[in-house]
Formats: structure tokens, sequence, C-alpha cells
């Protein structure tokens, strides 16, 4: 729950952060957003800066424009503004003309006077190129203009208009920027030679001493070098200008350059409105950057927290890594989705935000938006496709999990396999083989298809990939499902064999306890005779009990087969006269007299020596046990060539009488005597057959009246009867 | 005193060792997981250990490695496990005897006593430079004064069991089929079934051995004959 909350945190502080950028682009458009917050003041920015300096140099175009348009503080309409030759004849072109002239080829002045040209005209341009030629000898607004070569000057009447109408432009601007009652800024500029004067201001009210008292002010003279100013930088022409600007020719001419701005700014005009955009986007910068390292600081911390915590359960005691559905998907599978999704968002992002357009009209910053969006869809996936890996990266498998291991897997499952099974050059030409032909034939394909672009060849290399990597995958998955099934078995088989081991333990070790502890009771001195009977009693069924336990787990090994079978060639003969000597004493007691019988050549027979031991020990036990006492029994070894056995065959006769069936016999806890009264687990027998059938053999029981056989019946050693015989 | 370390996870069975050792004039340490055993024997000194292989914690077999780092005290492992693997993996990592659960106490007692002996007393003998004494663990042979000794505990032995056991200590490892024995002892070819030979083997084993089932000088080879086996008397 923390999480999706956290997620959608997340999301929201991405969004924030792209309007704060949004913001910071709009808002504080030319000039960094940190130069907004620097500098409160509008007055000491150097936008404003910028701004005087420009209008400090347009004064001189003021000065220029209305001394060559104004006659006695009006607009000049009849001035001679041109001077022209045409075919021979001097003709001149007053103001008036050439604005009639401009108008009629669709001329006009803008309301921020600036030239324009609407194309509604009765004279074309091409009528005018064609017959309205001449040649220009003087010009009113450029009073240096001089006729260097007869053909200089040539130029359309139309050429003409429009250059004269251009400056009569930049006269009504500049007019309109230093308009006395539309504007903030003064200036005065005096020049004097030889006790005359000539003085250009926009308000003749002020005073030099006033413009000059204005908390913005620039002064400069021609007595000093030094020009006393408010700003930080003035114009770098500012004295080229003035002293190119002077109309008086002479050495002795002095001027007086005055500016200044009342930064009250009590007018309506450009530095007000240039400071009240300042200050708006001041405010939007400040609360722009705020926002966005908020947002930041938001994003970064919910991003790192999720990407601490995914895949972790809320429970924190649950250390274990959950994935989700999505994260089974191979690795690449994500990683190659989340480009493909980045290459429709990328697509995606523009074409919606041209129908957004449609809907609610033409967007400024357009490239801002698609961008925004583009980023927007792309993170929206971006982050569960990295929290995906990371999960699958917590989880120990983003190896695992990935493509590329399970193709790897493939080769390397038939090349190991290969080796196990030591044909491996059976599966090479099976296996990697025709895949190395089948790739190399792909590429080739692919390199025809590329260079003579046939189409045939892509469709066959296509078709041939397809096949390869089908029979490749189908022969992967029958591999791995037969390995599958033999590791299960494998894996049943230990567990079994676990199971055996631990239960045995949990049996043995009280066994161990109550053994130790009888036989301390035994040590101690006790007079009561009932209490040592019992003891004893305790003794016997204990040592019982351990004799049970022991044969109990071997019998549970051996019938599941978890017992380890060192084959080894071993003396038939001689192990049955080890086993007899080692029942010397026992079969003494029982009053039996053994009588073994055995080739004069040593029976060499195929079989582990300790289990058939146990077999041969089961099977003589039985007999102490069971054989009717002062009677023989014989012990035989034969060999029969034909099958390549031998086999060691006891014979007795049972003390009592068997009513059972041999097969019966060799069942678990089944004994001779019904009653089971006398000693013994009832697992003797079938640990020996269990035993005999692991080393490949056999034991057969014979019952015929009271004559009891059990043979044991083992394979030959090949090699050795071979030796012997030759 | 001798000092005896007990470890085992179930506290009845190191209670009732303890109560044998202890009668025996043992001082006995108790243990019940690894890290105890560790801890006592840097405190302790200690003469024998004996160890559980099953216990939670550090397990017996991984006990054994990290004292064999450092110690060469005797050790004998119990274990319910009784597999040839087990006491192989027992014995290989460092324990000197192995005992399967559920032994008699009286057997561990007198294999802890055997092990005592062996550590204390007879170090050196399996070094002894003469060439009639005859030395195989805790078996010694003197051929001139014809003593037997296990342990140090005089064996009596007939002259055919002698001979017998003679035979193969000086061809220790070396394994001797029935009719060997019987050619080399009675110096005539063996004649038809007869298990003289396996009887007398039985008889050495029951006194020479500790515990005759599990016979830790004289073996059996099932199905190919008998031997004595090989092992390093020599200790430090």
């Amino acid at each position: 729950m923390k999480k999706i909350i956290l997620t959608i945190i997340n999301f929201i502080s991405i969004i924030l952060i792209i309007c704060s950028i949004g913001v910071l682009t709009f808002g504080a458009a030319d000039g960094s957003a940190l130069e907004y917050i620097r500098q409160p003041d509008y007055v000491k920015s150097t936008s404003y800066e910028s701004q005087a300096n420009e209008m400090m140099t347009d004064v001189f175009d003021y000065v220029q424009l209305t001394d060559i348009f104004e006659e006695n503080g009006k607009l000049n309409l009849g001035l001679i503004i041109a001077q022209a030759d045409i075919q021979g004849q001097n003709v001149s072109y007053s103001l008036d003309y050439l604005i009639q002239y401009a108008r009629s080829m669709g001329y006009y002045f803008d309301s921020w006077n600036r030239l324009r040209n609407d194309g509604s005209r009765t004279i074309s341009k091409e009528d005018d190129e064609l017959n309205h030629q001449i040649i220009v000898q003087y010009k009113a607004y450029l009073p240096n203009y001089k006729q260097t070569s007869p053909t200089d000057g040539q130029m359309s009447l139309g050429s003409l208009a429009e250059e004269a109408l251009t400056y009569l432009a930049r006269y009504y601007a500049v007019k309109n920027e230093f308009d006395k009652s539309a504007t903030n800024f003064f200036f005065n500029i005096r020049y004097t030679s030889k006790g005359k004067e000539l003085v250009f201001t926009n308000d003749p009210d002020r005073s030099e001493a006033d413009i000059r008292s204005l908390p913005s002010f620039v002064y400069a003279d021609s007595n000093s070098l030094q020009v006393s100013t408010s700003f930080r930088n003035i114009p770098q022409n500012l004295i080229p200008l003035l002293q190119a600007r002077n109309p008086f020719q002479s050495d002795s001419s002095q001027y007086h350059y005055s500016v200044g701005i009342d930064t009250s700014f009590p007018n309506d005009d450009i530095l007000k409105e240039n400071a009240e955009i300042y200050n708006s986007r001041r405010l939007s910068s400040i609360y722009g950057l705020l926002m966005l390292s908020l947002s930041i600081l938001v994003a970064v911390s919910s991003l790192v927290y999720l990407a601490i915590k995914t895949g972790q359960s809320d429970d924190p005691s649950d250390k274990k890594i959950h994935l989700y559905k999505i994260d089974h998907c191979p690795t690449e599978i994500i990683v190659s989705a989340f480009f493909i999704w980045g290459f429709i968002a990328e697509m995606v992002a523009p074409q919606f935000i041209e129908s957004v357009e449609n809907v609610i009209g033409i967007l400024d910053n357009w490239d801002f938006w698609s961008s925004a969006l583009s980023f927007l869809l792309k993170y929206i996936l971006f982050v569960p496709m990295v929290f995906s890996l990371l999960r699958n990266y917590k989880a120990d498998r983003l190896w695992k999990s990935s493509l590329l291991k399970k193709i790897c897997d493939i080769f390397g499952h038939y090349i190991f396999s290969a080796e196990k099974t030591s044909s491996r050059l059976f599966s090479y030409l099976l296996f990697v083989l025709p895949n190395l032909l089948a790739f190399a034939m792909v590429a080739f394909l692919f390199i025809r298809f590329y260079k003579m672009s046939s189409l045939n060849a892509l469709l066959l290399a296509l078709a041939i990939l397809l096949i390869i990597l089908s029979i490749d995958f189908y022969a992967w998955h029958i591999a791995t499902g037969l390995s599958h099934a033999v590791d299960e078995q494998v894996k049943s088989e230990r567990l079994k064999a676990d199971l055996i081991t631990n239960v045995s333990h949990d049996l043995k070790t009280p066994l161990t306890s109550i053994i130790s502890y009888v036989d301390l009771l035994k040590r101690e001195e006790i007079d009561n005779p009932r209490v040592q009977e019992y003891i004893n009693v305790l003794d016997q069924k204990s040592t019982r009990l351990k004799t049970l336990t022991e044969d109990l787990v071997e019998a549970s090994k051996a019938s599941s087969g978890n017992v380890k079978i060192d084959f080894a060639d071993i003396n038939y003969n001689e192990i049955v006269e080890q086993a007899l000597g080692e029942f010397e004493d026992k079969t003494h007691a029982a009053k039996l007299e053994m009588i073994l019988n055995y080739p004069d050549h040593p029976v060499m027979i195929s079989a582990d020596g300790r289990h058939l031991w146990r077999v041969i020990e089961n099977l003589l036990n039985n007999c102490c046990k069971y054989a009717l006492r002062e009677s023989r029994v014989y012990v035989d070894i034969t060999e029969d060539d034909d099958s390549g056995t031998a086999s060691c065959t006891i014979k007795n006769i049972s003390s009592r009488p068997l009513n059972i069936s041999p097969e019966e016999l060799t069942e678990r806890f089944v004994r001779g005597d019904v009653s089971r009264t006398t000693e013994g687990s009832g697992l003797g027998l079938s640990i020996a057959k269990s035993l005999t059938k692991l080393m490949n053999g056999e034991l057969v029981i014979t019952i015929d009246g009271d004559l009891y056989k059990a043979s044991v019946v083992l394979k030959k050693a090949v090699k050795e009867t071979n030796d012997t015989k030759d | 005193m001798q000092t005896i370390l007990v470890c085992d996870d179930d506290k009845q069975i190191v209670e009732a060792i303890s109560i044998y050792l202890t009668g025996e004039g043992f001082n006995v340490l108790k243990a019940y997981d690894g890290y105890d055993v560790l801890e006592i024997m840097n405190q302790h000194r200690i003469d024998l250990l004996i160890i559980d292989v099953m216990m939670p914690g550090l397990d017996g077999v991984h006990t054994v490695l990290k004292i064999r780092e450092t110690s060469s005290i005797p050790i004998i492992m119990l274990s319910a496990k009784g597999e040839d693997n087990d006491k192989i993996l027992g014995l290989n990592v460092g324990a000197d005897d192995y005992l399967t659960k559920p032994y008699n106490p009286l057997e561990l007692i007198a294999r802890v006593k055997s092990q005592l002996r062996r550590y204390t007393q007879l170090g050196n003998i399996g070094e002894a430079d003469n060439g009639n004494i005859y030395a195989c663990g805790g078996l010694v042979m003197n051929d001139d004064t014809k003593e037997v000794t296990v342990d140090g505990n005089a064996v009596k032995l007939t002259p055919i069991e002698y001979n017998i056991l003679l035979l193969l200590v000086k061809n220790a490892g070396k394994v001797f089929s029935i009719d060997d024995i019987y050619t080399s002892i009675w110096n005539e070819e063996a004649i038809g079934a007869d298990n003289t030979v396996a009887v007398h083997i039985r008889h050495i084993r029951e006194k020479i051995e500790i515990n005759p089932r599990e016979p830790r000088y004289l073996k059996v080879v099932w199905g190919v004959g008998y031997k004595i086996e090989k092992q390093d008397s020599a200790k430090k």
C-alpha cells in the first residue's frame, strides 16, 4: 500500500518537474532564471542597462531624423527627399510623392512603425522594375551620398521609395520612443561653437541639470574625457557618435550630452513595460526553481526508496524477494519492450500535441510540449522496467532469466551431454554442425539480400532460421525433459536415503541412552531380587531392540537399493569357509555338524564380499536357530557352467514343521515360528534376498517336508573362470 | 587425573558416558555442541575428546577439522551413521576411532582407555629399531620373548595363533587367503574343506580386539582372506 502511494507521489513529482521546467522556460525567457533571482531590482539588471544603452544611441537617430524630416517641429511632407536623372532630365521627388507611390505598390506602416507590404497594389513590382528606372543623384536622408560614376545610383522608383520610407519608419519609431509624454527617458544634447548654440532635447522643460539629477543618467562633454554615469556600461560608440553628429564643423565646437531615466517610470513606455515583465518573470523564476528543486528532491527520494523496497514485502520479517508476474519474462524481453515503447512514444508524442493544437489552438513552445510528453510516456514504462530488473537482480536471477542464458544452456547442454554420453562426435554431427551450417547459410542469404536486395534470399533465410530454431528448441525440450526426469528420480532416491538415515538416527539415539542406563542400573547394588529380574528383562529387550533397529534400517536400505555395492572377484569357497569359521562357536553350541563340500579349484564369483558375508551370516544364523539339534547341515558349493553361475546351498532339517511357503518366508517380518517368541527380527531372509538381488543374484528357498534348503546363486566372474580353465 | 571432554546434543547420553568415565577415575567435562567444545578446549587441557557427529550448530566433523588445526589429542567419534562412507569421512577428518550408536558402553570405555594408553605411554614404541619387535598401532609383538601386547596389555596366544598373527603383522597390509596361511604355518598343502584357519583367526580376534565384530587390527577380507590393517604406529 505504501509503495502504491509512493509510486503515485513519484509520478506527480515528475509531472511537477516538467511543469516547473515549463514555467522556467516560458516565464524566464531570454536570460537565465538564476540571474533573475540574483538581481531583484530591474533598474540594476543587465537587461535594463542594455535597453538604456540602446536608447542612448537611438537618441542620435532621433536627432538626425528629426533634423531631416521635420520643419518647425512638424513632419514636412513637401520635403524634397531625392533627386534623380531620368533620360537626361532632372527630377525631384517630394516625400509626399514617394509615400503615394509606395502606397500604390502595397507598402504600409504597421502599429510598431515597421514598413510592410500587404500585396494589394496598383503598380506591380515588375512594372516598377521595367518602367520606372531612375538614376538617383541626391538623397536627403543620406547627406553624404555622392554619385561616383554615371551608372551609380541606378534603381527603380519603388526601391527608392522603399528606402526612403524605411528611414521615415525609423523616424516615426524614435519619435514615438522619445515622445515626452510617453517616455521616461530624457535627453539634452547641446553643441556650442563660437557663441552659437544648438540644443536637441525631447523635453525642453527639463534643464540639463534636471536630467543629470535623475536616478539613472549619463553626462559627457567635450571638456573632460570622463563620462559621469550611474550605469555600469555605456555604449562604446557614444563619444564617436557625438563627434560625428556635430553640426558645427569647426574644431572649437563643444558638446554636452546628458541623458537620464526617471526610474519611477511615470509614463507608459518600453522601460516600464520591461520592468513589469522583469518583475513577473522574476517571480515565476523563483517559484519555478523552488518547485523544480522540491519536486526533484521528492522524485529522487521516492525513487530511491522504491528501488530499495521493491521486491520486499511490507512485512519486515519477510526477507524474501517477491517477484511480479512480469518479472518472470526474460530480461531481454523486458528491456526491448521498453525500447519499443520508447520508440512509439517518440512517434506518438508530436502527433498527440498536433492533435491537441487542433482543438485548443496553436501552442507556443511546441518542442517543449512534445519532448515533455514523450519523456513522460517513456518514464511511465522506464520506472517499472528498471524496478523489474532491480527485483530480478535482487532475486539473483537477472542472468538466470535471460534469453541469452537459455541459448547458452541449449548449446552447453548439447556439448555437455555429449561429453557425458561419450558420443561427442554423434552430438556434434547431429546438433552443433547442422546449427553452424544453418546459421552460416542464413548469414550468407542475409548478405545476399542486403547486397542484391533479393527477396527470395530473405524469405529463404527466414525459413531456414525458423526451421532450425524450432528443431533446436524441440530437441532441447526433449533433452531437458529427460534430464529433468532423471534428476527427479535421483532426488527421490536421495530423499529416501536421507529419510532412512534420519529415522535410524532418531531411533538409535534414545536406544543408546536406554542401553547405557540399563547397564548402569545393573551395576547398582540392588538387594531386591525382583528388581534385578526386571533389569535383566530390560537388558535383554533393549539388546533385542538394538538388533531389530539395525536390521530394520538395513532391510529398508537393501530393499530401496540405497546400498553401495563394490563388485569384486572373490572366491566362493574362501568366504564360506571364513563364514563357517566365524560360526564355529554357535554351531557347536547348537550341536550341529557342518559338512562343507566345494570343488577343488577356486570358484570365482563377482560380488561384494561384505554384503555376501551378511547374506551367508543370516542364513547360518537361521540354521543355528531353527535347525534340528544334533543333526547335520550340508553346505555345498556348485557351479553351473551353462548359466555361468555358482551357488552355495545350505540344507538342514527344521526342528519344527514348516507350514509356510518359501515365498512367504522371505517377506519382511515373517518368521518360521508364527508365535514369534524366539529372538530375531524376522528380517534376516528379507535382507538376504534384497542384498543377493542387488548383487545380480538370486536367493532360492525350497522346503521339502522338514528339509529346508536355501541357496545363494551368484554370477561367476567371467575372466577368472576362463583363465583357470585355460 | 586425565580429563575427557564428552560432547553430544543428547544430554542423557553425555550424562551416561560421564558416569562411566567418572567411575573409571577420569575427570569429565561436558559439551552439547561443537562451539562448546572449541570454547572448552581453549580454556582447559583436554586429554581425550568423545564427540557426536550429528549435532545442531557446528557438527562433529567440522569441529574435529577445526580442532585438528591446533591439537593432536585422541578423538573418538560417536555416530548413529553406520555407513562405511561415514566412518571413512570421520577417520579422514582426524578422528582416531569411530563408534556407531547404539554402542556398548563398556566398549566405549575400553576404547577410551586404549586411545589414552597409546597416546600417553606407547607413543615411541613403533620407532624402536629392534628387528624382532613388530608393532602395528597398539599391537606389539616381541619375537624374542614371544610376547604380545595390545595397548600395553599382555595377550596370551597359543603357538599357532601366535604364528598366524606374526605372519600377518610382518606383512601388514597384505591379504593372506586361508590356503596361504595354512601352507605357511603347517608347511603342507591344504586338503579339502577345513575351517581350522578361520576358527583360529576368530580366536585371535577375540583376544586382541575390543569388539571382535568390528576389528581394528585383524580384518576379514570377505571371500579373499585375512590381513592386518597397516597403521601409522609412530605417533607424536
